[in-house]
């Protein structure tokens, strides 16, 4: 069997649906962390320790493991480690994504260059430094405005700012969080700020996948609700799209387009678009999956789990049908409502009961410490899963569902 | 004496592993060559531990025992009060 080397940071919460794809498929899997596993020793050939902060490293300690042990495929699992990955599979000369377009798409500013420069429709944006003067920067803003990280995701450290003393405000908010130790290991991009244009508009994400340049959709998800600010919480995918097939279609095109300017050419993709009177706008293109424990709201052909459609192509295996269910579904991101220790989470039985939810995953553990955003990490609570006959019904499901969901969160003030 | 057997691979291999990271693991049953797992410590509500349970522990018996067909953890990780990695937000 082949044997795909897969990055995973200990953080992350797709390593249960890549590893049950794995299995499914029974192909050869090797695991790499940033941290080493306990089990590591004794398991040499499926575990493996990497350094996702320096990926020439990590690539160098790749190419000794594979004269022991050899790689078919590499793939990252999020944004950081989709720049390792490539880093790692040009080393190994496997196919993959080329480092530029990996980090490109994972740092915003340089994403925001190459779509401009390829025509697409985005945002107005200066990049600026964490110790420029922020009162001196919003004399030459224009109103109303986002400051955003050029590297973190799900929201973190995006605010609105609507006035030169909102964005002053922001901007303080913003430095913190890239000041955090955990933030600056990312480096100089955890020392700039993205001011860019807010556009108005509904936003929607897309799921897609590349083959050899070429651009599957896989799912049109709707937000439907409000993403106005000052904080961007993500809390309802549905899918399929409510928006007009056209629409959907323009969405489409100016996906593939951005992506032949980032010159991303293979696997997973997310993109995150507004669209409003004057048409779709790249907000976001990760060359990664959907976030989060969302792809369970996911199944393609006869019962694909978008992992196993992502480690399929990877290692150039057969898909089949890339046709999504046609039964409506959705997500709830559950959100951080404020901050303090997770006490307990009522309501879980009264709130499965409610027709059409299929799964509630609480991923917070009790006693744990909560932020929510802009500074929050964990996002969220958990996932709330609904399936149902019209993508309004599955919204209202999930509604309903997190209505009789209690989250008991003691305050607590964090240093 | 399967059952034997998987519990001196958690007893000698196993255990003195995943203690490391302030974990254990208590073999709870076989049945119909599955074994059944209740991890504790510092492995309830860890966000690695699909991949010591996958690539780890289930590897490790398999190679022993070749006849176990599949190892599940019957843990409520949401129990856990001390993990020793936490998801995020990715």
């Amino acid at each position: 069997m082949p044997r795909l080397l897969l990055l995973l940071p200990t953080a992350t919460y797709r390593t249960e649906a890549f590893l049950n794809a794995a299995g499914k498929l029974g192909i050869e899997l090797t695991v790499a962390s940033e941290k080493s596993n306990v089990l590591e020793n004794q398991q040499p050939h499926g575990l493996l320790t990497l350094n996702f902060h320096e990926p020439e490293k990590a690539a160098r300690s790749v190419v000794e493991f594979a004269k022991r042990v050899p790689i078919d495929a590499v793939l990252g699992v999020d944004d950081e480690t989709t720049v390792v990955a490539a880093v790692v599979s040009a080393a190994l000369s496997l196919h993959y994504n080329s480092v530029i377009a990996t980090s490109a798409a994972q740092n915003k500013y340089q994403m925001r260059e190459l779509l401009q420069k390829g025509g697409l429709p985005v945002p107005r944006y200066i990049k600026v430094s964490i110790e420029d003067d922020p009162a001196v920067l919003a004399q030459n803003i224009a109103f109303p405005c986002v400051v955003k990280p050029l590297i973190l995701s799900a929201s973190r450290g995006v605010i609105r700012a609507d006035d030169p003393a909102g964005f002053i405000s922001a901007f303080w908010r913003l430095k913190a969080i890239l000041r955090t130790p955990e933030v600056a290991a990312h480096g100089p991009a955890a020392q700039e700020i993205l001011v860019e244009d807010f556009i108005p508009g509904r936003e929607v994400a897309l799921e897609g996948l590349l083959t050899k340049g070429e651009l599957h959709v896989l799912a049109f998800f709707d937000k439907p609700d409000p993403l106005d600010g000052p904080f961007f919480e993500e809390m309802i995918y549905v899918t399929p799209s409510r928006l007009p097939a056209s629409i959907q279609k323009e969405i489409g095109s100016c996906t593939a387009r951005a992506l032949k300017a980032l010159e991303l050419k293979d696997g997973p993709v997310h993109a995150e678009l507004r669209v409003n009177e004057r048409g779709p706008w790249i907000i976001e293109i990760a060359a990664r999956s959907i976030g989060g424990r969302c792809s369970r709201a996911l199944r393609f052909g006869t019962g694909m789990s978008l992992e196993e459609v992502i480690l399929r192509n990877a290692l150039g295996m057969e898909i089949g049908s890339l046709e999504r269910e046609r039964q409506p579904a959705g997500v709830m991101m559950i959100p951080v409502s404020r901050a303090g220790v997770l006490r307990e989470v009522r309501g879980e039985e009264k709130a499965r009961a409610v027709p059409g939810i299929e799964e509630i995953d609480i991923t917070v553990h009790r006693g744990q410490k909560l932020l929510p955003l802009p500074e929050g990490s964990p996002s969220y609570i958990g996932f709330i899963f609904a399936r149902a006959d019209t993508p309004e019904r599955v919204e209202a499901t999930l509604r309903e569902a997190h209505q009789r969901l209690e989250v008991i969160i003691t305050p607590q003030d964090f240093d | 004496m399967m059952k034997e057997k998987i519990q001196e691979l958690i007893d000698t291999k196993i255990n003195p592993g995943v203690a490391g990271h302030g974990g254990h693991v208590e073999l709870l049953d076989v049945k119909d060559n599955v074994v059944y797992l209740k991890l504790g410590g510092g492995c309830q509500g860890c966000g690695m531990v699909n991949v010591t349970l996958k690539q780890g522990i289930e590897k490790i018996i398999k190679a022993e025992v070749p006849e176990v067909r599949e190892v599940i953890d019957t843990t409520d990780h949401k129990g856990g009060t001390n993990p020793f990695y936490q998801a995020s937000d990715k």
